[in-house]
């Protein structure tokens, strides 16, 4: 088993030190310093795979105290940090039965689990399954112990319970998930039914059980003494006659290579994260065929228009759904504030005024709330993934005249679009003030209309100058240029300072407005210049 | 017309793919491009269509004795994984690049006559390119170059997804076009390469060389290729 253990580990360690390698050469600037040749360099590979294992060691420890301590201490220090420490214990322990010896029991089992490294050894490396899962599991209990004790004692020391509490619940938590680990294979063994892949059951599971042990924190019901139940001598016998008769199973299971080959499909989407995370981001923006019936295909159907405006017109429509959906879900729940905002005036007119009070003063929001009412991001992935991806291969698109014609007609389809939720805020802020016993002028009105939709155009430049000139989408579309998310917090955080600004909303409009003006323009002139360069497939 | 490839360089971190690619190609003839998987074919192509950047050299034509560099809108690239947008049907893509190619087109001519040319079913041209088989793709990407005629087109590995009706089809389309045109045509069939072309390039470590037309014709020609291909193989 040890020799079992030392290949499992050692194919562990190469490819989490070749991942380490892999990550530090895309990071820019730092990432050319190393070169395509270290994957050979052995000597450095050794001390990768070594800083690999101190790392995953690491983690083990810091799980375990990030789950204790935010997932359990936290909740019960802010909903009860006022009870006596004994019920605050209480709670702890409570949560902890539940979820730990509960909820994790059926969800968090990992002898059916489908990974990667059970496929690379057991399929590709032709390890025997028996021998591979032994070692595996072993390893999987002893880690589970070590990784929990120090966590465990630590929180009961938190607590002033003594140390030893901590000692044994690790125990008892290793025992009694040993157990399970073993009702988990003997289920699959006699009904053929991995557990973990029952996604009702498992999810059904796991609401009620933080159902239940949450609720205690409001309704303070919680058993008392749960130190004395857990830890007496009946329960801890239970837990070790449990755990002994489950690892007496795990070892002698004589049919380990079905219990592997069940979870190792090679189209298994949670064997590779990477892809499904790739399949669900594409499926987001991906052109259906079946979308389209066959006289939505036919050649009148954009007979008036030619090149790019005739490019973009059937792009448009084949995408109506990022476009129209979003702004017609926009467009109701403007409705539904405006109608909520209309009845509050009937019905509670104190209220309402004190709410309408705010609004007048609110429009320093209105950049944080306008950037979440255009629509433009989920637009330029549609862009790039259905459209651009492929033209971007040929020549005649890449012509700087091409790239601008192009960006003009997105341009104003984008801002068009934006400008509708706009219109239909200013619409339903000022009917909302006007109506009230605030006093309204034409130019407040004026001002307020004007700061908003300025910000939707802004929005609307914002994202489409984004997508032109750091095009951060690889073909797998995640966001790859790191520039984008900088510039993008920047923005994000310039929006948040300006909440705080307190002046009179007539200078707040001016100074948006120039802000905007200005943004706008820089990146019309960047797109401009520039957009021919960047606007490539990386 | 002549186009020149003078010392064209091209490495990928630290492996030189192109190690200075110094040739001619002239008009009216199509050259088979033969090198063996990796040896830079795909990347030379990528070079010369500016998809890449070459690291050094450069690309040129040359016309009654001037030579100017090349463009991205002198060559037709049709790529050995067709690269069209999905979102159109093969009609509306044609017409799309119709329209901006309009200066280029015979005039005239119609989408329909187009489709014609390659003998692309009636009813498969207002369907979305999504739904077209690898073929079909294959048969837009050379309409392209059909329409615009540039003076050079770059063919990678194309003629391995046709049946051999199409196939046949496209190579006398080829033959046809071959006149007013420098047609690269890579491939690692080695029959085809032979059938088609008239005269054969190997790319083989990193540089261009030349295979004396006779051996094209002689019966050892796959022996001797094949030596040549081996022969110095930097991954061997």
């Amino acid at each position: 088993m040890l020799s079992t253990l030392n290949t499992i580990m050692d194919i562990r360690g190469v490819s989490g030190a070749n991942r380490i390698m892999y990550y530090f050469m895309r990071i820019p600037w730092l990432g050319t310093l190393m070169k395509d040749n270290v994957y050979s360099n052995r000597t450095l590979k050794k001390s990768f795979t070594i800083a690999a294992l101190i790392l995953r060691i690491l983690y083990g420890f810091l799980t375990k105290f990030a789950y204790l301590g935010l997932i359990i201490y936290l909740p019960v220090s802010l909903a009860g940090g006022d009870l006596p420490q004994p019920q605050q214990y209480n709670l702890y322990l409570h949560i902890l039965l539940l979820l730990s010896f509960g909820v994790s029991a059926v969800s968090n089992a990992v002898i059916l689990e489908p990974k990667r490294d059970k496929y690379i050894c057991v399929k590709l490396m032709r390890m025997p399954a028996d021998k591979y899962m032994h070692a595996v599991m072993g390893l999987r209990v002893v880690s589970f112990f070590i990784y929990f004790v120090p966590a465990m004692m630590v929180f009961a020391g938190i607590y002033g319970a003594p140390l030893w509490h901590g000692l044994v619940l690790a125990l008892l938590l290793t025992l009694w998930r040993t157990a399970a680990e073993a009702v988990h294979l003997r289920i699959f063994d006699r009904k053929e039914i991995v557990v973990i892949k029952q996604n009702m059951l498992v999810w059904s599971i796991v609401g009620v059980g933080y159902l239940l042990a949450f609720l205690p924190l409001y309704t303070g019901g919680v058993l008392q003494n749960m130190d004395e139940v857990l830890l007496s001598l009946p329960a801890v016998l239970a837990a070790l006659i449990a755990g002994v008769i489950g690892a007496v199973y795990l070892v002698k299971y004589p049919r380990y290579r079905s219990a592997v080959d069940a979870v190792t499909k090679i189209d298994d989407p949670l064997l590779d994260m990477g892809r499904m995370m790739k399949e669900a981001n594409l499926k987001q923006v991906e052109t259906k065929e079946k979308d389209f019936p066959a006289e939505q295909l036919r050649p009148e159907q954009f007979a008036g228009k030619s090149g790019y405006a005739y490019l973009n017109a059937i792009f448009f429509s084949r995408h109506r759904r990022f476009l129209v959906q979003p702004i017609q879900r926009r467009l109701m729940i403007i409705g539904v504030l405006f109608a909520a905002g209309l009845l509050l005036q009937l019905a509670a007119p104190e209220l309402s005024s004190r709410l309408v009070s705010y609004l007048v003063r609110a429009l320093p929001v209105f950049v944080i709330v306008m950037n979440f009412t255009s629509i433009g991001e989920l637009v330029c992935k549609a862009m790039f993934f259905n459209c651009d991806l492929s033209l971007l291969r040929y020549g005649f698109y890449r012509d700087r005249s091409a790239i601008l014609s192009n960006f003009r007609v997105r341009l104003l389809r984008i801002s068009g679009l934006n400008l509708i939720p706009a219109a239909a805020i200013c619409v339903a802020v000022n009917l909302l003030i006007f109506l009230s016993a605030e006093s309204w002028s034409a130019a407040d009105s004026l001002i307020y209309s004007a700061t908003v939709l300025g910000l939707s155009l802004f929005f609307s430049v914002h994202h489409l100058f984004m997508y032109y000139i750091f095009q951060p989408y690889s073909t797998e579309l995640n966001v790859k240029n790191p520039f984008f998310s900088i510039v993008n917090s920047i923005i994000m955080g310039v929006a948040v300072i300006s909440m705080q600004f307190k002046g009179a909303p007539g200078q707040f409009a001016i100074l948006v407005l120039l802000a905007a003006a200005v943004y706008m323009l820089t990146a019309l002139l960047l797109v401009y210049k520039y957009s021919y360069k960047t606007f490539r497939v990386k | 017309m002549e186009l020149i490839l003078d010392n064209i360089r091209k490495c990928y971190n630290d492996k030189q793919v192109l190690k200075g690619v110094d040739f001619t190609f002239e008009k009216g003839k199509i050259y088979g491009l033969l090198g063996r998987n990796g040896a830079g074919k795909t990347s030379l192509f990528n070079c010369l269509s500016g998809e890449v950047r070459m690291d050094s050299g450069g690309a040129f034509l040359r016309r009654n004795e001037v030579s100017l560099p090349l463009t991205d809108n002198e060559i037709g690239y049709v790529f050995s994984l067709p690269i069209l947008p999905e979102f159109l049907t093969g009609y509306e893509f044609v017409k799309f690049y119709m329209d901006i190619n309009r200066d280029k087109i015979q005039p005239g001519r119609t989408a329909e006559d187009y489709f014609n040319i390659i003998s692309f079913e009636e009813e498969d041209r207002h369907r979305l390119i999504k739904g077209y088989s690898h073929g079909m793709k294959n048969k837009i990407q050379m309409l392209c170059f059909i329409i615009t005629r540039p003076p050079l087109i770059l063919l990678d590995e194309p003629l391995t997804s046709f049946d051999v009706v199409v196939a046949l089809e496209i190579k006398k389309l080829l033959r046809e076009m071959k006149q007013d045109h420098i047609i690269i045509f890579s491939t690692h069939i080695l029959q085809l390469a032979a059938d088609l072309c008239d005269e054969l390039v190997i790319l083989n470590n990193g540089i261009l060389q030349e295979i004396p037309a006779d051996l094209l014709r002689s019966p050892e020609f796959e022996e001797k290729i094949i030596a040549l291909l081996k022969d110095g193989n930097s991954h061997a």
